[in-house]
């Protein structure tokens, strides 16, 4: 197996082909502080694409509470038993990726899961990770007791398990964008992508006999617009764009800032080894051992600088950003109290208040001769 | 899981377990790279004589209809059956992890202007249905494409300039003819769908549904005519079906086994199909599938290739 450099891991792996990074990898930021589990996301993905008989249980994006929650039912639990414990050494990650541990017979270490896990996209749902006794508070970060959400598509990785293990090359990394893609004419339906994606990720379609996965709107980012995912969020939890090589920054670029230079968005289960290109906002309020877990070293850091945001007006700037155009924001900048976001010619595309403009309004309605209350 | 209770046969080469099943493959492909000859059948096929213990696969000659839809004719069954040594593909990732189809039994026959293989083999699970990690059973033969390249065509799925004509039965297709096309309803009784696509307007506008299937990939398709697909390959990998379309067959499971008919045209249309000649002798080779086992694609038993000479025309 060729060696490849996998920056996430700081450090070369061996992987099933060559290294191959696309002219653009399209990568994505989730704020997890921001989600609110409303699944419009969900719901906005599955009415534009699967929609059709067969796919039924398919949610190529879905939205799980932690620490409880999954879809399918335990994907996070048993990959950290085929992974084992963390070993990350200094950033570096000291253990091996699916792809290294793979058994001599096998491309990939993986597991395939049977229908039952595909039939409780809810389990766990708003479910916290203890129990609530009589007159508990929660006063502190992070909360003794907590859960959070997690937006989960597939990642578009940079080294996707699903395509190193397909037998009959049926998936294929678009060079153009770097969009994973199961093609539907070549595919066979041996579900080898199913087995080997760590984040589960493919779906096998019982009525074309044939695997689907999320195709990251393509035909959207084909226009220079963001996914249906990105652009329903009520949250204004996401942004798409697209993520510089390793060893290139380009600080205006929205993804570039956040992943790169203030390191506060990071990968999902880096340690798969497939370089994930979802890139999460840690939630702040989780505990900390678990983060660390599910997105490695770079928390402590993550988390402190995402608390700090008031004091940066960059990164708050960036963040109103968020939702505010359904084009894709390649470049940004904060001017005085405005963010602008410009397309890839330089063109503005949007302008928001860093500060949105907020009125305090008089406990007492003169007009109405009532009290008012504050709902929110 | 498969068993045969007529043990290994050893027709065809005394080990069966996969482990030596390797050693030995890769031996002898080690052995004819340094004697200078090419292709891993070409090594299947010297080895097979020099132990001498091989008796060729003769495909008999028989006036008129064969019973090509008819796995249990008397016409198969009293035929002498010649078994086929199975060995677990273990030459390229990913593998099935155990050998779990030991033997095959092949009968053949041919009429001048088609020909029909009769494959037996123990599976006491009938595993029709294909979903979510779940397999169906299956069985192909496969040829050199092109007779003169013969020896130099490898057992593994040809090669580029040696492109070889594989023929699939597969028991998903035999239960969508059987008893009509199988759907996620059939694998789950109790699915909920609110409605089908195709009962809302015509078949054309509601296969925008079903991505595979308006794609054209022949596995998502619903006119099924054969439970055969016709497929040219030059590699692992690089299985392709083929345009024309012309074998048929019939497979039947009863008493832990199944019994399975590939049939197709002795000249058959369209490039890279093997044109079978009476009177010749022809490499021909194996693979079958348990499905209730997740075999699927390369994990599966293959055989090595065996001489089949193919009786004149009385
Ligand atoms: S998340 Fe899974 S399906 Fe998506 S590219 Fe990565 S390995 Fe493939
Ligand atoms: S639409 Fe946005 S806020 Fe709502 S669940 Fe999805 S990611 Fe979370």
């Amino acid at each position: 197996m060729p060696d490849v450099f996998n920056w996430q891991l700081d450090r070369p792996m061996k992987y099933q082909y060559e290294e191959a990074r696309p002219q653009k990898q399209i990568a994505w930021i989730f704020d997890t502080n921001k989600c609110i589990a409303c699944q419009t996301c969900t719901i906005a993905c599955k009415s534009t694409w699967t929609s059709g008989s067969g796919q039924e249980y398919m949610l190529w994006n879905n939205v799980e509470t932690k620490p409880f929650g999954f879809f399918p039912t335990g994907w996070d639990v048993k990959l950290l038993e085929i992974m084992g414990p963390d070993a990350w050494k200094d950033g570096k990650f000291a253990g091996q990726t699916v792809f290294e541990s793979a058994p001599a017979a096998e491309r990939v270490k993986g597991h395939l899961f049977d229908a039952d896990h595909w039939s409780h996209p809810n389990l766990g749902e708003d479910e916290p990770a203890g129990e609530a006794a009589r007159g508990t508070h929660i006063d502190k970060l992070p909360h003794d007791m907590w859960f959070s959400y997690l937006a989960r598509i597939c990642n578009h990785c940079t080294y996707p398990a699903c395509l190193a293990a397909c037998p009959r090359q049926a998936i294929y990394k678009r060079p153009e964008d770097g969009i994973v893609l199961v093609d539907q004419e070549r595919c066979r339906g041996y579900q080898e992508c199913a087995s080997a994606c760590p984040y589960k990720k493919t779906m096998y379609n019982e009525d074309t006999r044939v695997t689907e996965k999320c195709i990251a709107c393509y035909p959207k980012i084909e226009q220079g617009l963001q996914p249906q995912c990105v652009t329903s969020c009520i949250g204004r939890i996401r942004l798409a764009g697209f993520i510089s090589p390793p060893g290139k920054i380009d600080p205006k670029n929205p993804i570039d800032y956040l992943v790169k230079v203030k390191k506060v968005a990071l990968p999902l289960y880096p340690q798969s080894g497939t370089e994930p290109n979802v890139y999460y906002i840690p939630p702040v309020h989780s505990k900390r051992e678990y983060l660390r877990q599910m997105f490695g070293p770079g928390v402590d850091v993550a988390v402190d600088t995402y608390l700090k945001t008031k004091e940066d007006p960059q990164m708050l700037g960036l963040f109103m950003l968020f939702g505010s155009t359904e084009r894709i924001i390649r470049q940004f900048e904060v001017k005085g109290s405005m963010a602008i976001g410009y397309d890839e010619t330089g063109k503005e595309l949007v302008s928001v208040p860093v500060t949105e403009p907020s009125v305090v309004r008089e406990y007492f309605d003169r007009v109405n001769q009532t009290y008012v209350h504050n709902i929110t | 899981m498969a068993t045969d209770s007529d043990g290994p046969a050893g027709t065809q080469q005394s080990e069966t377990t996969a482990e030596v099943g390797r050693r030995q493959f890769l031996k002898r492909a080690g052995a004819a790279a340094a004697a200078g000859t090419v292709g891993a059948g070409v090594i299947g096929y010297a080895a097979t004589n020099k132990r001498g213990a091989a008796k060729s696969l003769v495909c008999g000659y028989r006036a008129g209809d064969l019973p090509v839809v008819d796995p249990a004719s008397a016409v198969w069954t009293r035929r002498s059956a010649f078994k086929v040594t199975m060995l677990v593909q273990n030459i390229a990732t990913p593998h099935a992890p155990a050998l779990v189809v030991p033997t095959l039994k092949v009968r053949a026959l041919h009429n001048g202007t088609q020909i029909a293989f009769h494959l037996e083999w123990a599976d006491n699970s009938k595993d029709e249905l294909s979903g979510l990690a779940r397999f169906n059973d299956a069985v192909a033969v496969q040829l050199a494409a092109d007779f003169a390249k013969e020896a130099a065509t490898g057992v593994t799925m040809g090669a580029v300039d040696n492109p070889v004509h594989i023929l699939q039965w597969k028991a998903s297709w035999q239960s969508d003819l059987d008893s009509g096309q199988k759907t996620s309803k059939d694998i789950w009784p109790n699915i909920y769908n609110d409605v089908r696509p195709e009962q809302l307007m015509p078949v054309d506008q509601a296969k925008s549904w079903y991505p595979g299937w308006a794609v054209g990939n022949p596995l998502s398709q619903r006119d099924k005519k054969s439970p055969v697909e016709e497929m040219v390959a030059v590699g692992f990998g690089t299985l392709t079906t083929h345009k024309e379309q012309e074998a048929v067959g019939k497979g039947i499971h009863d008493r832990n086994r199944w019994r399975v008919v590939i049939a197709m045209p002795m000249k058959g249309n369209g490039a890279n199909k093997a044109q079978v000649t009476p009177g010749q002798t022809r490499q021909i080779a194996f693979a079958v599938w348990d499905g209730g086992e997740d075999q699927r694609g390369s994990r599966k038993q293959y055989a090595l290739w065996v001489p089949m000479e193919v009786e004149a025309v009385a």
